[in-house]
């Protein structure tokens, strides 16, 4: 898939002006506040953000499984497209888990913790691929084996009586991607599949997920707060700050390039193997009250280049090139 | 300079009984033992920060705490300042608490909800007491500023607080008494990115404010090579290297110390670099393998490895590994 193919295809996921607010005690959480994303068909794209971002809450609006308090207020959301915000949850059950997918942090979340794992990914088979289905148990059970054994499940067959709690963190990451790509889905969300995993289980994690893509020519969204993941294993990047979108572009770009004084401090803020000697440049506070918002540029407090110009509400806008960034100190 | 080790740690190991069944007990004589720390020895000098990196199941927050004794090693001892912890007498032990500290992973539990951030600071200072009231509201003033605090904060309870102010208050807790070694157990793994740098230069301010020694436990080896000076590496309950931070990243001996390096993902490395995956999980260490604790997952393992675990040796000064093909 070349980039510049890229442009030429109609994205396969389009989220324009998303808003999902939470109506909680203290007043209206504004999670994710005007954001617009594209992906295309077999990318891999990268949401970097951390505590506040909106980053998960953007994707499971999209999954259609946000519920009250929240609610999506306005925007739309259009896979292969159709505007899925307008989908019963009947329609939602026909895409969720068979067209898009989404992996959680923690497995142990999504798994059911008193079902073994053959009936979990038995349900899931049944629910969205008739022919499997009418296959009957065996075809079933023969599937499942291939899908725990494709995610490097050892001894697949007599493991699939066990349950959730009888498999470590890396494995059950590993089954609830497997669960995930059961039906070959041609979006995968995976929310932080790293942070909880061992650094040499998320290389296996990771290097799974890169593989699957180009067998199942899949798209992939990997949230995470991990800029290393971002860097080896996306196309793109979007950073996310305070519920909106503050950079978007190449990954190559943003990450060696970074345009929003957000990105640069992060970046500036992580120690790096390869140059230990470089002080980091830690951001200074922390982020603000999402609610009662103040009208100006969200990372306003925390911003070593702000003016007394940025005291109003920030547009995104298109640089030069492929990317946007959200601040008005940035040439065009 | 004093050329004695702060810490001096020998052939400290710590089991954990699990429970078995009667039978199991009695009958079979059969008992399951979980070796968390098997036969560690090293050494930490004043001034100095030692890295302690692994995966799980490797034993290295009970290695921190079996030093203070906040698990009781099984085997082994443990010298602090050439005296020796792990014969002291409790009263013994209380006094040399005051120098050897240690602050927790997680800024959730590690915090009585229910006392205010004054009283919580306060408290090592009363256990350890000989001070009036107005000298200890003055010590906890000054390290409630030190950390980044506000007085206005001293009031409040520890649920109005951030994970990383709430990490503050347990750094300030740990160093009221200004110790001298401080055991740091995954202290900023719990926090947003931007915040772990602020509390990982904090931490690192404070070591030369106060000439702190810290063991450094984290999962995360770019923060703990970024503050430490040398590095060890535990593999299910042992060690398999260590070395000074510089020649450990630069020249890793032991299989396994090169493949979790190369495992991380680089911030500047834009697209994936082709790696060595290891197979498999890490063994339960419930069932360890024999010989040396890796060669299941070992690229380059012998027959020897299986049958014979290596032992720590130094290869070039200052750099220790434990490895047949050495």
């Amino acid at each position: 898939m070349k980039k510049e193919d890229m442009n030429h295809q109609s994205p396969l996921l389009r989220i324009d002006k998303l808003c999902t607010y939470f109506n909680t005690h203290s007043g209206i959480v504004k999670a994710v506040d005007g954001v617009s994303i594209k992906l295309y068909p077999g990318e891999c794209l990268g949401v970097v953000g951390e505590s506040g971002s909106g980053k998960s809450v953007t994707f499971t609006s999209v999954m259609g499984l946000i519920k009250k308090p929240g609610k999506i207020m306005s925007g739309t959301i259009e896979f292969q497209g159709q505007d899925i915000t307008r989908f019963t949850e009947r329609q939602y059950r026909n895409i969720r888990g068979k067209k898009i997918a989404m992996t959680l942090q923690d497995a142990l979340t999504a798994l059911n913790p008193s079902i073994k794992i053959i009936d979990q990914i038995s349900e899931v088979l049944k629910e969205h691929d008739n022919e499997i289905k009418s296959q009957g148990r065996r075809a079933i059970k023969k599937r499942a084996i291939e899908m725990m054994t494709l995610v490097g499940i050892p001894d697949a067959e007599n493991r699939l009586k066990d349950y959730p709690h009888q498999f470590s963190g890396g494995m059950r990451q590993r089954i609830m991607i497997a669960i995930a790509l059961s039906c070959k889905p041609k979006l995968l969300i995976a929310d932080e599949p790293t942070t909880a995993l061992d650094v040499t289980i998320q290389a296996q994690v990771l290097n799974l997920i890169s593989e699957i893509r180009k067998e199942l020519d899949m798209s992939v969204i990997i949230i995470t707060h991990n800029l290393g993941v971002v860097s080896e294993y996306t196309d793109r990047t979007v950073v996310m700050y305070a519920g909106q979108i503050v950079e978007n572009g190449l990954t190559r770009d943003v990450i060696l390039n970074p345009q929003h004084p957000y990105t640069k401090g992060l970046l500036e803020s992580i120690p790096r193997l390869s140059d230990l000697g470089k002080k980091i440049h830690p951001i200074p506070g922390q982020v603000c009250d999402l609610v009662n918002l103040p009208a100006q540029c969200r990372f306003f407090s925390r911003c070593s280049y702000r003016t007394e110009a940025c005291r109003k509400n920030i547009e995104i806008r298109k640089l030069d090139g492929h990317g946007e960034v959200r601040c008005i100190l940035i040439d065009e | 300079m004093n050329n004695t080790p702060l810490l001096n740690v020998q052939n400290v190991s710590k089991h954990f009984e699990l429970e078995s069944s009667f039978i199991d007990k009695h009958v079979f004589k059969k008992q399951r033992t979980v070796k968390a720390v098997s036969n560690i020895s090293l050494s930490i000098n004043r001034g100095e920060t030692l890295g302690l990196i692994g995966e799980s199941g490797c034993g290295k927050s009970t290695l921190g705490r079996a030093i203070l004794r906040l698990h009781e090693p099984t085997h082994g001892k443990v010298f602090f300042d050439s005296e020796e912890v792990t014969a002291m007498t409790p009263q013994q032990l209380k006094r040399i608490k005051r120098k050897m500290q240690i602050i927790f992973q997680d800024p959730y539990a590690s915090l009585n909800p229910r006392k205010s951030i004054e009283e919580i600071i306060k408290l090592p200072l009363k256990i350890h007491g000989s001070l009036s009231k107005k000298e200890m509201d003055q010590k906890v003033f000054d390290i409630t500023e030190r950390v980044g605090l506000k007085p206005q904060h001293l009031k409040r309870y520890p649920h109005q607080f951030s994970g990383g102010q709430r990490q503050r208050i347990g750094i300030a807790r740990a160093l009221i008494l200004q110790p001298e070694f401080v055991v740091c157990d995954e202290p900023v793994s719990a926090l947003d990115v931007s915040i772990q740098a602020q509390i990982i230069q904090l931490m690192a301010k404070l070591k030369e404010d106060f000439s702190l020694t810290y063991l450094f436990i984290s999962h995360d080896i770019s923060v703990v090579a970024y503050l430490s000076d040398r590095i060890a590496v535990m593999y299910l309950g042992e060690l398999v290297e260590i070395a000074d931070v510089s020649e450990l990243l630069e020249n890793p001996l032991h299989p396994y110390t090169k493949v979790l390096l190369d495992a991380i993902p680089r911030v500047e490395q834009i697209g994936v670099h082709k790696r060595v995956l290891l197979k498999g999980d890490i063994p339960s260490p419930l069932n360890p393998p024999a010989g040396c604790k890796f060669h299941t997952r070992c690229p380059s393992a012998m027959d020897k490895c299986s049958i014979e675990a290596p032992e720590l040796k130094e290869y070039i000064p200052g750099h220790r590994v434990s490895c047949h093909l050495l």
